[in-house]
């Protein structure tokens, strides 16, 4: 231990604020702060987040210096977290140079600075279906990534699951060839063993997830499906789900090859003749082609599926005919009668159908979205197209985001594999990292039916680096908010009472320091919290900006509601439960709300709830209303012998019991003493108020 | 027993077809609205998802296909609970209707 007399000639004394406004705190902690704490990185503080987008990736696998996998990692990043998915595509780090020196001559990876790479499809080899991932930011310089690792078999276009791997990786530069400041990480690779298997790194290279081309070839009497008329267009359609697609015109005038109405292998020709591309190793392309009429159906079609698919290379392709005439009649609405091709929205909306289709998407009738049919949509509820969902319904857009490239890209996978055949990411992420932890203790573990629930937040940060955090965990701050799920399963918010004029400050939280509040749950927005017997589950997050970036930290814990004792408990449980005002009550007190007051009395009228409101009713009583005094002999006899309260609690009581003389409050009975010494947890204004009690 | 839109409006489960009718779905809805509902076919893999369906005669189950495409199938046999049907490459299945689920 090093004390002042025996220090090292130290630098004029520093005051450090420690928060306790306490002078004697500064000064004790001046002379060994510089000495024995680690130096406190105050600011800049060092935080990483994983943007969204395509991520360079590469597996080298250990001991093996001739081969590599290269491909990409997605991250998305949406409200509920982070969703992340990878595919990896086999790349010899040599390759044989041909006549006429058959040579080895290195085999460069792609550069980073052309955005997404494109994989040859025969060097498809795995899927990463990740479990784990940063999902909002860390102050350390490090996470763990965790997925399964999906091998593939083109033969059988099925997959096998290689088990649960993991990385930890580390920030670090990027190397040169990378976007200016991309985010770039490396790690060792383990195997479900933990047997290390090589170095993974990840690089950031694009915004978008994916990539592609649509080239929309037409007869001269179709029209170009542009747009829906009314904002949409293929720009907002896929940059909605992050594709980077290239959509553009090519061929205004094919030719008919057997009047205005084609087969589906008269369009497999004419997309074989007429695209301008057809190396599907090198970009992802799609085609459409818009002609007057389709023998096959009446509006669109994927033919590259089934028996249609004359080169076996699926989902190359689709069509749609502009000549369809819309029937005359409900359920066709505003565009009723009109040719197809002029009616811009189902036109535009079947093309993006049938496209939809070549990404390996099937049917969906859970919304209006691109992926229902027409005729579905025309019957549903609403006038048609004005009932359309501009947009793929949820679950269609995470697989265009994180779907297996074989599923997605042309030329792998036939159309018609069951969906469940193949991996996906879950949307939700486990995080298991980061420095700083909530801690949600409620106060008892079982509480009856119709009382407050009372719960301890602690916000501690396990890290070695200061970190700012709130200013408090108050709910009066309106940092914290949660939701309590009921033995259903049924959440309901809750949140700050009032919205707080003043802005605080954040405060930093040093290392291994904490932050507590008490909070008591009762109601939030939906109704009563705690509204039947059971398991609850008591989600809370603390959520605060540093420097524009949004940090949020989440904790969690249960309780048991029991059920009612007897009939007057339930009829107490009843009024706590319904009555709105009792939330006001509680919060802020005051004779006006009567029926808040009323709920109280009630519930103190009753033996198992009023140990649960005793604290309410003290506070009640102890405070000066109007032109009411402050009563505190009525606030200590309203306490009783037994109250439910929590450390803050106990303190505020121990205040307003202060102006009481001692022989009153030696009237009190001795077990409050105790009660309030073991909720006080040594603090010693009201262990002085107990003692007077007890003396 | 002549088959009508009236007489196919309802549920009905797959009870029979040789190799190739596995890739039809073992439930379909057709509804009077001429929307049919196969519910497992994504999951499947089935040609048959959901979509519209008709009646054309004579006696053709018409049936849009996952890939939009409408598909024709000759109705071979039909007595009101138990339908027969062949697909272009010749391959019949039945579906018989389900006695559990009300008729439309």
């Amino acid at each position: 231990m090093i004390d002042d007399f025996n220090a090292p000639s130290l630098p004029e004394e520093i005051t450090l604020d420690t928060g306790t406004g306490r002078e004697d705190d500064a000064r004790s902690v001046s002379a060994n702060a510089l000495l024995t704490s680690p130096m406190v990185a105050f600011p800049p503080f060092r935080i990483h987040i994983l943007p969204q987008g395509a991520y360079f990736l590469q597996w080298r696998p250990k001991n093996q210096f001739f081969l590599r996998y290269n491909g990409t990692m997605r991250i998305e990043r949406h409200s509920a977290g982070v969703t992340a998915s990878g595919d990896l595509y086999s790349h010899p780090a040599f390759r044989i140079q041909g006549f006429p020196s058959f040579r080895l001559v290195p085999n460069p990876d792609p550069s980073p600075s052309a955005g997404i790479p494109i994989f040859p499809r025969s060097s498809y080899r795995y899927y990463l279906r990740v479990t784990q991932v940063l999902e909002f930011l860390t102050f350390g310089n490090s996470f763990t990534l965790g997925f399964e690792l999906y091998q593939f078999d083109s033969a059988s276009s099925s997959w096998t699951n290689q088990g649960a791997h993991s990385a930890l990786m580390q920030f670090k530069a990027a190397p040169s060839g990378f976007p200016s400041g991309a985010t770039y990480l490396e790690g060792t690779l383990k195997n479900p063993a933990g047997v290390d298997i090589g170095m993974l790194t990840m690089g950031w290279v694009s915004p978008h997830l994916r990539k592609g081309t649509l080239e929309i070839d037409r007869v001269s009497a179709s029209e170009y499906p542009a747009d829906n008329g009314a904002g949409v267009n293929w720009s907002t359609v896929f940059g909605a789900v992050d594709w980077d697609m290239n959509v553009y015109q090519s061929d205004t005038n094919l030719t008919e090859p057997s009047g205005e109405s084609w087969s589906d292998a008269e369009m497999h020709s004419a997309m074989l003749a007429r695209r301008d591309s057809a190396n599907l190793d090198n970009e992802w392309r799609y085609h459409l082609l818009c002609v007057r009429r389709l023998d096959s159906t009446s509006r669109g079609i994927m033919y590259d599926a089934f028996g249609g698919d004359s080169n076996n290379i699926p989902r190359e392709g689709a069509g749609i005919s502009s000549h369809w005439m819309i029937p005359n009649q409900e359920p066709w609405g505003t565009v009723k009668g009109q040719r197809f091709g002029t009616a811009d929205a189902p036109y535009f909306r079947t093309a993006v159908h049938e496209i939809g289709h070549a990404f390996g998407l099937y049917h969906n009738f859970a919304d209006n979205g691109f992926m229902n049919t027409t005729n579905t949509i025309a019957a549903n509820p609403g006038t048609f197209p004005g009932n359309v969902q501009w947009s793929f319904n949820a679950a269609d857009a995470k697989r265009l985001r994180h779907m297996p490239d074989p599923w997605v890209r042309p030329g792998m996978i036939p159309f018609g594999q069951p969906y469940g055949s193949t991996p996906l990411s879950p949307t939700d992420m486990l995080d298991l990292g980061g420095p700083l932890e909530l801690k949600v203790e409620p106060l008892m573990a079982s509480v009856p039916i119709g009382a407050p629930v009372r719960v301890k937040l602690t916000l501690v940060n396990h890290s070695d680096s200061a970190i700012e955090g709130p200013h408090s965990l108050s709910l009066k701050d309106e940092c914290v908010s949660g939701t309590v799920r009921d033995p259903s399963g049924t959440g309901r918010s809750f949140r700050s009472l009032m919205r707080c004029i003043e802005e605080h400050d954040l405060r930093v939280l040093k290392p291994r320091e904490s932050i507590s509040e008490d909070m008591t749950l009762l109601r939030g927005r939906e109704g009563p919290l705690f509204n039947a017997p059971g398991l609850h589950q008591i989600d809370v997050d603390a959520a605060w900006e540093i420097d524009g970036m949004q940090v949020r930290v989440s904790g969690s814990a249960t309780v048991m509601v029991t059920p009612p004792v007897d009939q007057s408990h339930a009829e107490a449980a009843q009024k706590t439960l319904t009555e709105p005002d009792l939330l006001l009550t509680l919060a802020i007190g005051g004779d006006h709300l009567e029926e808040g007051n009323a709920a109280l009395n009630a519930a103190m009228d009753d033996a198992t709830l009023a140990p649960h409101y005793a604290v309410l009713a003290a506070k009640q009583a102890g405070r000066r209303f109007g032109k009411r005094k402050a009563d505190p002999k009525k606030a200590l006899a309203a306490l009783g012998s037994t109250p439910v309260l929590s450390c803050a609690e106990a303190r505020k009581v121990a205040a307003m019991l202060k102006g009481l003389e001692d022989k009153d409050l030696r009237k009190a009975d001795k077990k409050l003493a105790q009660t309030l010494k073991s909720a006080a947890d040594g603090d010693k204004a009201v262990t002085k108020v107990a003692d007077t009690m007890t003396a | 027993m002549t088959v009508t839109v009236e007489a196919l409006l309802g549920h009905w489960v797959k009870v029979a077809g040789g190799p190739r009718a596995a890739t039809y779905p073992p439930r379909i809805e057709l509804r009077a609205c001429g929307a049919y509902l196969a519910p497992d076919g994504p999951e499947l893999g089935s040609i048959w998802h959901g979509g519209s369906w008709r009646l054309d005669q004579p006696e053709t189950l018409v049936v849009q296909a996952a890939n939009d495409a409408e598909l024709r199938y000759r109705v071979v046999a039909f007595d009101g609970r138990t339908v027969t049907l062949r697909d272009g490459a010749g391959s019949t299945f039945t579906y018989r209707r389900d006695s559990t689920e009300p008729v439309p």
